[in-house]
């Protein structure tokens, strides 16, 4: 509530002028039925020409308050309309910034989906609600107010009767409230449940069939889909219940009203145009307190995507620029760093030391989850060490602009992640003053040209690349790379979706580009590596060996257990083996002599 | 209060049509429906007739008043006043009751249609062919179950039962008026087209800037979605700025085309204000002139303000109702163009060939196939596997590898050509005896929001505890699941994002472990498992492989070198076929696929 309310202030001087409006528009909505209670009792008594006149000067006196009273609703809708959407535009600018500003870290506190729903569904519901509650939170109970004064005003006597059938009321929506509260959030769960259950038979379609079990999904499905009939038949019920007693708390209100002032007319305490006033003022204000607790039956919802956007906002950023040290060269050093997740007990990489020179390629191999990603990030500090430091040119990252940090880094991960845009625009995320000359340089290298050419650079990506396979993307993204033209590069097993030949050309491409860079690379087949300066082989988070592939095949026991696993690596000559290096050397000479 | 936006689905194309097949629906509830009918008009009728009763009421106090005032006769007579208030709370009781009523019809009718919706949906999905969803996104079929059927709930629920007492308020009321003022029924009615022309106009107008705005927001919610999604490049690239640029403008727009929208539907009760107001004074000024020169008594007068203040909101709500019919047309059209899609059919009319003792010869002759007529992907293949043969399937990406096994379980019908196992075409079998006699593991690793107990179990859900424990050890990744704080028991959540990738492979694997089957499908099956693990379960695949048919589908061609055959596919058509040393030495695409490993 604290940040609706923060949200609300720069629109507090508008939100005054709603307030008075509101006011004119309750007054003359309540100033209606007293002058028709005059024209009323004016009708009874005269019976001369005089009266009509009378009658047909209030009668533009209404016309007047109407046209005024709709004038101010126009205004107070224009008013909600302007603040709400405001408070929305603000709350999702707000959070979007605060999201973009988060690190890795917090993205996986949150999960992604869900700070998407937060940045989008929730503020909507702010909205619905701010607009609904500026319309009938501040008109209900003025109105309601407005109208038990006016009612006194006709008839004092008859007070009672509102105040006890408002108690009536109240009780009812109370009990319903305590009642159906619970059912709602059960409801939410059900549906949700629904949802799930439905999206994992879609997407499991194929195994399901596989395995038969169609009838087990059935069952399941049905299981949930017969307790959301029961809880939402419970909730319909009800609520449809609540119209028809709600109308009868008002009309039996109503007859209280006619028996009780019947007798005071009859006592000559009342006039019967007092009568007819009082009963609308009365069915006005049950009707003004019944809108109003609607509001309040709404509000939680509100007040929950409120808490949610809250949380994110008040997540601290954990990674930020504190220096601006000029680092000396580029070569990147490791000091003993660890790593670990927020509070996990185990450290995902645990005392790494080395060092990856200028013009040289370091590689690390390992098997999944040994850490070899987490290395790569900590040097653009998409995470920070938990121990020991991270050095570019002697200085700590943690001490750089980050800016400037992410400036010297070609970095391409392992899903190419694209943007929806063309090829041009994906390229430019590198260099944003690109020439088109620099972009085609950058993807031949990428060996990206023989796709694109079809429709040039300006040929359509769709969202995440979709429209292109997997070894596509990741070449777009090693071309996005090579475009910032950055003394340090860092692949991030960028080559795992390119079949032999294309990563075999593009590596020979890389080599030429980037002998002066820094550059370090996660690797999962050990023919890619085999010619780096130096292989750091990593085993559930700790160093096993460094060196040349020469030195790792002789001595480092896991690198040859990776070795071994992957075929043909000419550790166990066999015959098979032998055959295809001869082939080799026969077919297609080059590169493989070269390495061999 | 329940005010609805006009949501931005589709207009429906054919209304009638559309209606006409939910009504085939609600057929089955016709005495219950006509009942709703009924108790809803009649409650409506019984609080039209309130007001009536009302006026005698007032009409008699105001007669005991101007008799006691000027002196002539008795004054308000009590007991004809106990007698009136006395029907008229008898009225209002009634109308109360069959309220209830009716709501709980309303609500058991509405849910029940809605759980048979749902049900139908998700039986339907599990009996439409696979080339279905080649063509739907899973979004947009999900939104069927649920948004959709949301639409048809809430219209069987509030929109019939509101239709009904609008269409008989409007009628009761017009009666009503006519019976206490002709006259002045008249001059009200002048109010009925003025108020239908302003309430279609402003829906009118309104709906198109709440479509404008659903837009927005979707291009809205596209750039957040893209840039969470994508945030280590953009802070990589140091794009944050540039990006936030690109989401404000949007912000904005969305901004202002739902202030515009939220403004025009907020006019909507001021202007009903305005048109009802004035109608209201024209009947008030008429009325009690009416009144003076004796036309008209007060009591009549009372009840004819009563009814005009009733008058405008139904006519109002009527075109709302008009409005809310069409998303429900447009919901209806897309759960039934879901229930209307052609099922996969078994279209041998004989016996079904009984599956004891199927040895697992597979034989593939001139297979034509394409996911759309006109764009062929296997273009006849022929093959001959005996039982227990391991055969591999190499090529490119989109050869048609992973399609030649979807053909073989029987997802979907061949162009031309014939698959048989044991001699029987295929198409022989039953649906389900046929998918009993195979197992796959598949690069896609599908886990559902289970524990992991439940997910091995899948693969043959009457099996032991023990048995499930033994298919884990056997496929490592008993040790992995006993580190986990909650063991067997662990729910693998909604994302399926708290255990990794090798991880899932190993539980699918394990998970096929227990199936029962003659033949086994091997789709990439470890691919994200590194190559030591890969080396250390090979016992286990081994084992998974005894005895069976099976195809292996294998990026890394180290896992296929000692396949009995390997078939090399390229565009649709098996190029090459033979054992690994035979294929290497004919020195063709397979033996370039293999040196290029280097």
């Amino acid at each position: 509530m604290k940040l609706f309310f923060r949200n609300l202030k720069p629109f507090a001087g508008i939100l005054v002028i709603a307030m008075i409006v509101l006011g004119v528009q309750a007054y003359t909505s309540l100033k209606l039925p007293d002058l028709m209670s005059d024209m009323v009792n004016a009708g009874i008594k005269a019976t001369n020409s005089k009266a009509t006149d009378f009658i047909w000067g209030k009668g533009v006196e209404m016309i007047l308050v109407t046209l005024v009273g709709a004038g101010a609703a126009v205004l107070v809708s224009f008013i909600a309309a302007i603040i709400g959407t405001g408070i929305s535009r603000n709350l999702r600018k707000e959070v979007f910034e605060k999201v973009t500003s988060f690190s890795q870290g917090e993205f996986n506190n949150f999960s992604t989906a869900s700070l998407i729903t937060r940045n989008t569904n929730d503020i909507s519901q702010v909205q619905m609600v701010s607009i609904l509650g500026i319309r009938l939170l501040c008109y209900s109970p003025i109105l309601g107010i407005g109208g038990i004064v006016m009612a006194l005003r006709k008839s004092t006597s008859l007070g009672w009767i509102i105040a006890v059938s408002l108690l009536v009321v109240f009780l009812i929506i109370g009990m319903l409230f305590i009642l159906i509260t619970p059912k709602f959030k059960r409801l939410q769960k059900l549906t949700d449940k629904i949802n799930l259950i439905a999206r994992e038979n879609l997407t499991g379609l194929l195994i399901i069939r596989a395995f038969n079990a169609k009838d087990h999904e059935l069952e399941r499905f049905n299981e949930s889909n017969e307790n959301l009939r029961s809880v939402s038949r419970i909730i319909m019920g009800t609520m449809g219940g609540l119209f028809p007693t709600m109308m009868f708390v008002m009309n039996a209100t109503a007859v209280a009203i006619l028996w009780y002032g019947g007798k005071s007319i009859d006592m000559g305490n009342m006039q019967v145009g007092d009568m007819i006033a009082f009963i609308q003022y009365s069915m006005q204000i049950i009707m003004s307190f019944l809108l109003l607790t609607m509001v309040f039956v709404l509000l939680p919802r509100a007040g929950i995507s409120l808490s949610r956007l809250q949380e994110v906002l008040e997540t601290p950023v954990e990674i930020f620029t504190t220096d601006d040290r000029e680092p000396v060269g580029y070569t990147v050093e490791f000091n003993d760093v660890c790593f670990k997740y927020g509070d996990a007990e185990k450290n995902v990489i645990d005392h790494i030391t080395f060092t990856a020179e200028e013009g040289k390629t370091t590689a690390i191999i390992g098997s999944t989850g040994s850490g070899k990603s987490t290395i790569l990030q900590l040097i653009p500090r998409l995470f920070d060490v938990t121990c020991g430091n991270v050095t570019i040119g002697g200085v700590d990252v943690r001490r750089m602009d980050l800016k400037k940090l992410r400036d010297m880094i070609g970095y391409v991960p392992q899903k190419g992640m694209l943007f929806k845009g063309t090829f041009a625009s994906n390229l430019r995320f590198g260099d944003p003053r690109g020439s088109d000359d620099a972009v085609k340089k950058a993807l031949a290298q990428a060996q990206a040209m023989d796709f694109v050419s079809e429709n040039g650079i300006e040929g359509e990506v769709s969202q995440g690349g979709a429209n292109l396979s997997g070894g596509q993307k990741q070449r777009i993204a090693i071309a996005r790379a090579l475009i910032k033209n950055a003394p340090i590069y860092i692949f991030d097993d960028t080559f795992s979706a390119l079949d032999y030949k294309t990563d075999r050309e593009l590596r020979m491409a890389l080599r030429n580009e980037m002998s002066h860079a820094t550059v370090i690379m996660v690797a999962q087949r050990v023919s890619m590596i085999k010619d780096a300066d130096r292989i750091i082989v990593l085993d559930n988070g700790e160093i096993v060996g460094q060196g040349t592939h020469d030195y790792l095949i002789n001595n480092c026991p896991v690198y040859i257990e990776i070795a071994k696993s992957q075929p043909n690596m000419e550790i166990g000559q066999t015959q098979e083996n032998g055959n295809i290096l001869n082939s080799q050397a026969d077919g297609k000479g080059g590169e493989i002599n070269e390495q061999a | 209060m329940s005010r609805r936006k006009p949501s931005p689905i589709e207009k429906s194309e054919n209304f009638k049509e559309n209606m006409k097949k939910l009504m085939i629906v609600l057929k089955e509830y016709r005495v219950v429906l006509v009942i709703i009918f009924c108790t809803s008009a009649l409650a409506t009728l019984l609080n039209v007739a309130g007001p009536m009763v009302m006026a005698s009421a007032t009409n008699e106090m105001v007669r005991g008043f101007l008799a006691k005032m000027n002196g002539n006769g008795p004054g308000i007579n009590f007991t004809l006043i106990i007698e009136i208030l006395g029907i008229m709370l008898i009225l209002y009781g009634m109308s109360w009751g069959v309220g209830i009523i009716e709501s709980i019809l309303t609500a058991k009718v509405a849910t029940k249609v809605s759980f048979q919706l749902r049900k139908k949906m998700i039986e339907k999905i599990h009996n439409l062919p696979l080339s279905y969803f080649n063509e739907q996104k899973y979004g947009d079929v999900l939104s069927r179950i649920t948004n959709d059927v949301d639409v048809i709930n809430t219209t069987l629920s509030q929109t019939i039962s509101q239709g009904v007492s609008a269409t008989v308020t409007v009628l009761g009321v017009l009666v009503m008026m006519l019976i206490i003022s002709i006259r002045m029924t008249i001059v009200a009615m002048i109010i009925v087209p003025v108020v239908g022309i302003v309430v279609t106009g402003i829906i009118k107008k309104s709906q198109t800037y709440f479509t404008r705005q659903q837009n927005y927001l979707g291009e809205l919610n596209g750039i957040i979605e893209e840039d969470y999604t994508g945030h280590n490049i953009i802070k990589l690239y140091n794009r944050e700025e540039s990006r936030l640029e690109e989401f404000n403008e949007t912000n904005d727009r969305l901004r202002k085309t739902s202030r515009m929208a939220e403004f025009i539907s907020g006019l909507m009760m001021p202007i009903m204000n305005i048109i009802s107001n004035i109608g209201y004074v024209l009947i008030c000024v008429l009325g009690v002139s009416l009144a003076t020169s004796g036309n008209l008594t007060i009591g009549g007068l009372q009840a004819f303000m009563q009814y005009m203040r009733r008058f405008t909101q139904p006519i109002a709500q009527l075109g709302n109702i008009l409005n809310e019919l069409q998303l429900t047309a447009a919901a209806s059209e897309r759960i039934f163009g879901l229930l209307e899609e052609g099922e996969q059919v078994h279209y041998v009319t004989g016996p079904d060939v009984p599956v004891d003792n199927i040895e697992g010869s597979v034989d593939f002759e001139d297979v034509v196939f394409g996911y759309e007529d006109n764009k062929i992907v296997i273009d006849g293949f022929s093959a001959s596997v005996n039982p227990g043969e391991k055969v591999a399937i190499v090529g490119p990406t989109g050869a048609g590898k992973t399609t030649i096994v979807k053909l073989l379980m029987g997802f979907y019908e061949l162009n031309s050509g014939r698959i048989s196992i044991d001699g029987h075409n295929i198409t022989e079998f039953s649906k389900e005896d046929l998918r009993d006699e195979f197992t796959i593991v598949l690069q896609d690793t599908w886990l559902f929001n289970g524990t992991i107990r439940d997910n091995i179990r899948y693969g043959r859900l009457d099996a032991t505890d023990e048995e499930v424990y033994e298919a884990a050890k056997t496929a490592q990744v008993d040790y992995f699941i006993r580190t986990l704080p909650e063991g067997y028991d662990t729910v693998i959540n909604e994302e399926a994002d708290n255990i990794s990738q090798g991880q899932k492979q190993l539980l699918t694997i394990a998970r096929a472990m227990l199936a029962h089957s003659s033949i086994l499908i091997l789709d990439e099956a470890t691919s994200s498992v590194d190559t030591r693990t890969e080396i250390r379960i090979q016992n286990a695949m081994d084992k998974l492989m005894k005895g069976k048919t099976c195809f292996v589908i294998a990026h890394r061609l180290s896992t296929i070198m000692d396949a009995d055959l390997i078939l090399v596919l390229k565009d649709g058509n098996i190029i090459e076929q033979g054992s690994h040393s035979q294929l290497l030495s004919a020195g063709g695409f397979y033996s370039e696929l293999f040196y290029s490993q280097f």
